[in-house]
């Protein structure tokens, strides 16, 4: 049993922490005191009026914003401005509490909220204007989140917690909403220029937005390309727990003509490998210059849009492939450098890549001032290759056919119902459009024959007004897949406002997830029937005050008492559950905001409390482990692997005048105690590309004795500066990931589900500049 | 996956209680939004000039008037203290077209009562459940200088002076330099820089910002 010992310095930053967050809203609170009443916005100026954020909603029935009966943050596009994220993944990880982003070897990097992550991003839905664009074969929520084309975006709301109810199967953790630009948000043609140094990459864009002559409705138009480059291995090393052999009969290079060498030979543990040809952090796959297109009209009440996003990442090699350890090697066949031409692959990195194309129109048919139906009907089209170990791995295309028809209807004041059904139908298998000349394959099931599955499903939500304090929400979703039984996802909230500025939420839900199609249709093929949903029973109780005009608070303090993780087990082909997670957390946010100052904080804390093997799911060593969740069923600790217990998040602004800005935003990952007791317990590496059982065999650890820099904290710092010397120019500089200019341990990016490789690859310290014009 | 008989049994309780639950008080779609809204009328009153019949007494109060399902509430009662160009200003409350007009049958002359006073209005917000009586409210007031505002897509399409936009979080306007002409009304231009979108002939000649 390993004792799980926290530093003394690190529970004192983390105490610091919230007396310094307790302290500043004190005297916040005594400074406000005099600019609390409920008349404030009278004395404003329509310049200030034109300033203050309306909050937006996340429900089926429409509601005050107040009332939402979720934790939501909102990113607007002048905090994406603001921030410089080059990507989704990085601008979530600046803004939203509680929420982390970690690496992976061979799948594309994951986002996990709240303690609940995965080795893909199915446990959370990503949606474009309301319509689900996750990928339902292998990874999940996938498309644009690599992308540095973020111009297209009005803002994005993000449901932290459970949504099956209102979202259906795979909103778990959260349901990320991207809400685009539309001719009534949008007026006029701008042009967006990005260029980023170190960590390397050039972006334009351009939007176009204008209203029809009538007035009633209009047409935006996106376009955006990139070239990401990247970060090379000097300014995002990457580090291994183990030292490297200095002997061979190989070159890693054919074209190298001097001594027998290998990847890394000789670079001693902990050191940044530079010995070896360690692809870019960051590039782009197959050098594919990265591209959004969106195009949306809106008029009466119609909504039509078409959107298409192309991406895709390098992987940076895990210890199971690129070395075996210091008693041998992986097979040498089977090593990406190792290009093989008779497999007609002409690039030397494992990448993933996609495109994706969207097409939806909506329409709201008004039956009478309180009721009408909204309708939509949409065309996805998702092409999904991978390539890993000089293999590829998946190549295939899915479609997707989808209808909604919402009835919205407000019998009298208190009381607001929505009831519908949606119909989703995917065709699976399909010939990969950018790479044809590969058939279909994907990891579970190799070749792939053509299948097609569908999805019933019926949502309904009843919202009641009591009286003016109190206010309920119900609703219930229902989800008939061919592969699974009925799954049910129930949801209920209590909504109290005792004043102006106090509310109170108390909410309970149940969310599902279905597995991926590949292992749904693996399974169906092996004989193991119909696949069981991941289930989450959580409940929540949130506290939010606007205690002033420029100063809101938030608590919530959250439970997921039974969360029913499913795994797949390789050797009956089928996922079943490996056992029942339980954790608890509490989320801490305060925002400041005056017409010049700008200050958000959050804390979050999640722990897990218990965590049931199922019995015929646990296995000794050396065998691997059925689930990477916790090492807590093995006695070695009681934390979540890939997860840090404690996270902070601040962002501030501050206008200097009228043309300068200051931005600056810093995350604090305050270590990974769980990844450590997991390593201790399992420090081998996967088996994955081994040509001798004993490389991993129980008396040959790869993790060196004492390794504890992996599981140390996080801190990304980033600065920017903008200059606006008129309204139609803006010109920002960002600088990222600042502390990594002296130690770059600082910015280091943890993998999820390391299998016990205990590495890690830190992000650049990098700098980009951006130029906006509008016309 | 079995669904759990106790949340039916939840879901069914609280469907019933709900509905036969006493009636309470109308609940606006967003109250925040329309605090907003509200602080943006009052602006409104600073910057657009009636003609002189309509201001001839100095004590008259201004008069707001909100038209059909009023999304406000009790929101303006701050301004009751505050007057505005030295004169206090004053809200008050109609029913929609739609019930002005079936009250015809029962009383007319309280009818007429009705639109005498929401022509004495020097700005008149007409709801959203107006919609389908935007262009002929607007007609009842068209020759009495009154400062028209929604918040409806399509509103000065339909002869309206000044109508609420939402860009993303935050409240913007637009306005129709045509209909304010019309009526007579001077809009300032500290105003009309801040308006997002300005028509300035009857939607043939838009300016855009």
């Amino acid at each position: 049993m390993v004792t799980q010992k926290k530093s003394l310095t690190q529970k004192s930053i983390v105490v610091l922490m919230i007396l310094l967050v307790f302290v500043l809203n004190v005297q916040l609170l005594a400074k406000e005191q005099d600019s609390n009443k409920p008349d404030d916005l009278f004395e404003m100026t329509i310049e200030q009026l034109m300033e203050i954020e309306v909050a937006s909603t996340a429900t089926l029935t429409k509601t005050k914003p107040r009332l939402v009966p979720s934790a939501m943050t909102t990113i607007t596009q002048e905090d994406i401005w603001a921030s410089g994220a080059r990507s989704l993944y990085e601008l979530l990880d600046i803004y939203v509490p509680n929420l982390q982003w970690l690496r992976h070897h061979w799948e594309a990097d994951v986002m996990g909220l709240r303690g609940i992550i995965g080795d893909r991003n199915d446990k959370y839905l990503l949606l474009v204007n309301g319509r689900v664009m996750n990928e339902r074969t292998h990874m999940g929520g996938l498309s644009e989140q690599d992308l540095v084309l973020l111009g297209d975006i009005h803002h994005i709301d993000i449901v932290r917690g459970p949504g099956s109810a209102l979202y259906g199967p795979g909103a778990v953790s959260m349901v990320i909403n991207i809400i685009t630009h539309n001719a009534e948000t949008f007026e006029g043609t701008e042009i967006t220029s990005r260029l980023g140094a170190v960590e390397e990459f050039y972006a334009g864009e351009i939007r176009h937005g204008r209203k029809f002559k009538d007035g009633d409705g209009g047409l935006f138009v996106y376009a955006g390309i990139g070239k990401y480059i990247g970060a090379d291995k000097h300014d995002a090393p990457q580090t291994y727990p183990f030292t490297f052999p200095t002997q061979s009969d190989y070159w890693w290079d054919s074209t190298d003509t001097g001594p027998p060498s290998l990847p890394g030979d000789g670079t001693q543990a902990g050191d940044a490998m530079m010995n070896a040809p360690l692809g870019n952090d960051g590039g782009s796959a197959r050098d594919l210059p990265p591209l959004k297109l969106h195009i949306q009209m809106t008029k009466g009440n119609w909504d039509i849009w078409a959107r298409y996003t192309r991406g895709g990442k390098e992987f940076t090699p895990h210890t199971g492939i690129i070395a075996r350890h210091r008693w041998g090697w992986a097979d040498w066949n089977n090593m990406w450098w190792n290009n093989d031409t008779s497999t007609q692959i002409p690039w030397n990195a494992n990448f993933y890549g996609y495109q994706q194309a969207t097409g939806y129109v909506g329409y709201k048919q008004e039956l009478a001032e309180n009721l009408n139906i909204d309708y939509a009907f949409s065309y996805d089209m998702f092409d999904f290759e991978r390539f890993y170990g000089n293999t590829v791995i998946d190549a295939y295309r899915e479609d997707e056919y989808y209808g909604k028809a919402l009835l919205r209807w407000q019998p009298n004041d208190r009381h607001k119902i929505a009831f519908g059904g949606e119909f989703s139908h995917l065709e699976l298998g399909l010939k990969n459009l950018g790479w044809p000349e590969i058939d279909p394959l994907c990891a579970r099931l190799g070749a792939m024959p053509r299948w097609s599955t569908n999805l019933y499903s019926l949502l309904g939500e009843h919202q009641w007004t009591i009286n003016d304090k109190w206010t309920t929400f119900l609703g219930a979703r229902l989800d008939d897949h061919t592969y699974t039984d009925l799954m049910f996802s129930p949801h209920a909230a209590v909504v109290y406002t005792p004043t102006d500025k106090d509310t109170l939420k108390l909410m309970w839900s149940r969310s599902v997830r279905a597995n991926f199609e590949e292992e749904m249709r693996a399974q169906a093929k092996a004989g193991g029937g119909v696949s069981d949903p991941e289930v989450l029973d959580s409940a929540e109780i949130r506290y939010e005050r606007r205690h002033s005009k420029n100063l809101d608070l938030a608590a919530s303090l959250f439970i997921h008492y039974n969360l029913q993780a499913i795994a797949w087990d390789e050797s009956t082909n089928t996922s079943s559950l490996a056992g029942t997670q339980r954790e608890y957390g509490l989320e801490l946010e305060a925002s400041y905001h005056t017409e010049k100052t700008r200050l958000i904080i959050s804390h979050g804390y999640t722990k897990l409390y218990d965590f049931d093997m199922e019995p015929d799911r646990m296995t000794s060593l050396p065998t691997e482990p059925a689930t990477y969740i916790t090492a807590k069923p093995y006695g070695y600790g009681d934390d979540l692997t890939n997860w840090a217990n404690h996270i902070t998040k601040l962002t501030a602004q501050h206008k200097l005048n009228d043309e300068w800005t200051l931005d600056a935003s810093l995350r604090i990952y305050w270590g990974f105690p769980g990844m450590k007791d997991f390593d201790e317990y399992y420090p081998y590496t996967t088996s994955e590309g081994a040509d001798d059982s004993s490389d991993y065999s129980i008396t040959h650890p790869v993790i060196e004795d004492g390794w504890e820099r992996a599981y140390r904290g996080n801190y990304y710092l980033n600065l920017g500066l903008q200059y606006k010397p008129s309204n139609d120019l803006t010109i920002g500089v960002t600088g990222y990931n600042l502390l990594g200019i002296f130690n770059k341990d600082l910015n280091k990016r943890n993998y999820v589900e390391t299998k016990g490789a205990g590495d890690f690859r830190s992000h650049a310290p990098a700098v980009a500049v951006s130029l906006t014009y509008k016309f | 996956m079995r669904i759990r008989a106790y949340s039916l049994i939840v879901l069914a309780l609280v469907l019933f209680t709900a509905m036969i639950a006493p009636e309470a008080r109308a609940d606006s779609a967003t109250s925040s939004e329309y605090q907003v809204k509200a602080a943006f009328l009052y602006n409104f009153i600073k910057f657009v000039d009636w003609p002189k019949e309509k201001t001839t007494d100095g004590n008259e109060p201004i008069i707001v008037g909100i038209i059909g399902k009023d999304p406000f509430g009790e929101l303006f009662e701050p301004i009751e203290d505050k007057p505005v160009k030295g004169r206090k200003v004053v809200v008050k409350r109609f029913k929609g077209l739609k019930e002005l007009e079936e009250s015809r049958e029962k009383n007319e002359s309280e009818r007429h009562k009705q639109i005498d006073i929401i022509r004495k209005c020097h700005l008149l917000f007409i709801c959203r459940s107006e919609k389908t009586k935007f262009k002929e409210t607007i007609n009842l007031v068209k020759d009495h200088s009154v400062l028209t505002v929604a918040d409806t897509r399509g509103f000065l399409k339909s002869g309206g002076i000044i109508n609420f936009i939402m860009e993303g979080k935050k409240v913007r306007f637009e306005i129709s330099v045509a209909a304010a002409k019309q009526a007579k009304l001077g809009v300032r231009s500290q105003l009309l820089r801040l308006a997002r979108r300005i028509v300035e002939e009857e939607q043939s000649n838009e300016v855009e910002k």
